[in-house]
C-alpha cells in the first residue's frame, strides 16, 4: 500500500515537472510572459531579429563609448556620397555587422570588410547590435547594463531603475496630484526658453508643413 | 352631431400616424439613425481651460503609474528644450509642462492642455538634444492638433460616449469630468489612431526644424527604437500603442526627401546634452514606489 502512494506520488511529480518544463518552453520561445497579448506589428520585427540573432557570435562587432555600431537589416548598395543619385559605392549582404562612422541628415557612413559608403537610416539597424536583438535577450542586455554600467547603444552608464510601466499598470494607477504640482515647479518662460535656444546657436527658420502623402 | 363623428375620427387618425411612424423606425436601424441624429448634433468643443484641467487629470494617472525622476536640473533641461520646440507650433501660448518618467520603459505620452513626458529609458537611449527636440515635438503635435480630445469624442473608450466630451464643455458636471479623465488615461494604454501618430511624426520633424535643430533628429530615434528588441518588456507598451517603428522611419523619410536639405547642418547639440546626461545619471536616484 505504501509501495503504491509512493508510485502514484512519483507519477503526480513527473506529470508536474513536464507541464511545467512546457510553460517555460512556450514563455521562452515567444518570449513573452503568457498573459501578455500578442501584437501583430511587432511580430514582423520579430521575424526579422530572428534573422539577425543567427549571426555567429565571432563577427558581433564590441560597442565602444563612442564608436556605434550596427547590422545592415537587407542587402544594401552603399552611395558614395550622401545623395539618392550618388554614384553606387558597394554592396553590403542582408545582416552584415558594420561600424557607423558618421551621421549626415538620413544619411549614415558606414564600413564594413573594406567597403565603406552611404546607407539610408532605414537599412541599418543600430545600437545594442545583433546579440540584443536575439529573442529574450533583451532584459539580459539590460541587466548586463545594471551590472556593467555600460549601455550597448550609447555607451551611456546607466543603472537598474524601475521597470518599463504596462499597460495596466497605467489604468490601474492612482492619481498623484502631487507631483503634477511639482512638475509644474519646472515650467520655464519663453524668453528663458530663447536665451537657452541662442547659447546652443539654434537658428529659427520657416518650415512649410509637410503634406499628407497619397 | 353630424359634425363631431369626424373630428373623432381624425384624432384617432392623428393618434395612428406616430404608431405608423414608429413601426418605421423600427424597420430601420434606431441605432443607425441614433448616430446620424448624433452627429447632426452640434457639438460645444471644450474651452482650452476644460482643456488643461482634464489634461491634468490625466497627467495626475500618469504620474501615478511613474514619478517624475528625482533630478531638477534634469527637468530643467526637458522644459527648456520642450518649451522653445512648442513655440514654434500654432499653440506657443498654452502653459507647457515637460517631465521626464522615472522607468525604463521607453516611451513620451502628452495629455491635453501641454503636459509633455519622455521616459527616462527613452532619454537614456538618446544620442543628443536634436533626437529630444524631435521626440518633444512629435508629443507637442498631438496637443496642437487635439489627438486626445478626437479619440475621446469617437466613443470607443470604455465608459465614455461620444458626446461626454461636449456635454462636459456645456455643462462642466463632474461626474462627466471623472469620466473623460479615466478615459483619458485609457488612450496611453490603447494607443491614437495611425494616422495621427505619421501625421505627428510629420509634424514633429517640422517643428524641431522650425526651432533650428538638425531635422533627422526624430527619424534618428525611430531608427532606435526600430533596432531595439520588440520583446524587450521596456518597449512592450510603446510598441503596442504605436505603428511598427521602421515603418514610420520610413513613411517619415520619403515624406522629407529633398525638402530638408538646406537644414541638415543644423545643430545637433550633442555636447550640452551629453554633459547633462552624464550628470544625471552620476546623481540618480530611483524614486521609491509603494
Amino acid at each position: 500500500m505504501k509501495q503504491w502512494i509512493i508510485l502514484v506520488s512519483l507519477v503526480g511529480l513527473a506529470a508536474l515537472i513536464v507541464a511545467c518544463a512546457e510553460e517555460t518552453d512556450t514563455a521562452s520561445k515567444t518570449g513573452k510572459a503568457p498573459t501578455e497579448t500578442g501584437v501583430d506589428e511587432t511580430r514582423t520585427a520579430a521575424t526579422n531579429t530572428d534573422t539577425a540573432a543567427k549571426e555567429p557570435a565571432a563577427t558581433r562587432s564590441t560597442v565602444t563609448a563612442d564608436r556605434e555600431s550596427g547590422t545592415t537589416r537587407a542587402a544594401v548598395t552603399l552611395m558614395a556620397t550622401p545623395h539618392s543619385d550618388a554614384k553606387p559605392a558597394g554592396q553590403l549582404a542582408a545582416n552584415t555587422a558594420v561600424d557607423i562612422l558618421e551621421r549626415r541628415g538620413g544619411w549614415l557612413r558606414v564600413s564594413a570588410k573594406g567597403t565603406s559608403g552611404w546607407a539610408k537610416l532605414h537599412q541599418v539597424r543600430v545600437g545594442e547590435g545583433p546579440q540584443a536583438t536575439k529573442s529574450g535577450e533583451g532584459l539580459a542586455v539590460l541587466k548586463n547594463v545594471g551590472e556593467t554600467g555600460r549601455s550597448g547603444s550609447t555607451g551611456i552608464v546607466a543603472t537598474t531603475g524601475i521597470r518599463g510601466m504596462s499597460a495596466e499598470e497605467l489604468t490601474n494607477a492612482k492619481p498623484d496630484p502631487e507631483a503634477v504640482k511639482a512638475i509644474e515647479h519646472y515650467r520655464v518662460t519663453a524668453s528663458q526658453a530663447r536665451e537657452y535656444a541662442k547659447s546652443a546657436g539654434l537658428k529659427e527658420a520657416i518650415v512649410p508643413a509637410l503634406p499628407k502623402p497619397e | 352631431m353630424k359634425i363631431r363623428i369626424p373630428v373623432v375620427l381624425l384624432l384617432a387618425a392623428a393618434l395612428c400616424a406616430p404608431a405608423a411612424h414608429a413601426l418605421k423606425l423600427d424597420d430601420l436601424n434606431v441605432d443607425k439613425l441614433k448616430e446620424v441624429k448624433g452627429k447632426l448634433k452640434t457639438l460645444k468643443e471644450p474651452s482650452e481651460a476644460d482643456e488643461i484641467e482634464i489634461g491634468k487629470g490625466v497627467a495626475a494617472n500618469l504620474l501615478g503609474a511613474a514619478p517624475p525622476v528625482n533630478d531638477p536640473q534634469l527637468q530643467a533641461y526637458v522644459n527648456r528644450v520642450g518649451q522653445w520646440v512648442a513655440m514654434h507650433t500654432e499653440r506657443p501660448d498654452l502653459p507647457w509642462h515637460f517631465a521626464v518618467l522615472d522607468t525604463d520603459g521607453v516611451n513620451a505620452f502628452a495629455t491635453p492642455g501641454g503636459y509633455v513626458f519622455i521616459t527616462r529609458g527613452m532619454l537614456l537611449r538618446m544620442r543628443d538634444e536634436a533626437e529630444l527636440a524631435g521626440v518633444l515635438a512629435h508629443e507637442v503635435s498631438h496637443v496642437v492638433e487635439k489627438h486626445a480630445l478626437k479619440t475621446m469624442r469617437k466613443g470607443k473608450l470604455a465608459g465614455l460616449a461620444g458626446d461626454t466630451l461636449s456635454n462636459y464643455a456645456e455643462k462642466k458636471g463632474k461626474a462627466d469630468f471623472t469620466k473623460i479623465v479615466s478615459a483619458g488615461t485609457e488612450i496611453y494604454a490603447r494607443g491614437l489612431d495611425k494616422e495621427d501618430e505619421f501625421a505627428a511624426d510629420r509634424a514633429g520633424v517640422v517643428i524641431a526644424t522650425r526651432a533650428g535643430y538638425d531635422p533627422y533628429g526624430l527619424p534618428s530615434v525611430l531608427q532606435t527604437l526600430a533596432s531595439i528588441n520588440p520583446q524587450d518588456d521596456a518597449v512592450a507598451l510603446m510598441f503596442k500603442t504605436h505603428p511598427d517603428s521602421g515603418k514610420r522611419l520610413e513613411l517619415v523619410s520619403n515624406s522629407m526627401e529633398g525638402r530638408f536639405d538646406k537644414f541638415i547642418d543644423n545643430p545637433r547639440v550633442r555636447s550640452r546634452f551629453s554633459s547633462i546626461i552624464k550628470s544625471h545619471i552620476a546623481s540618480y536616484k530611483p524614486v521609491k514606489t509603494n
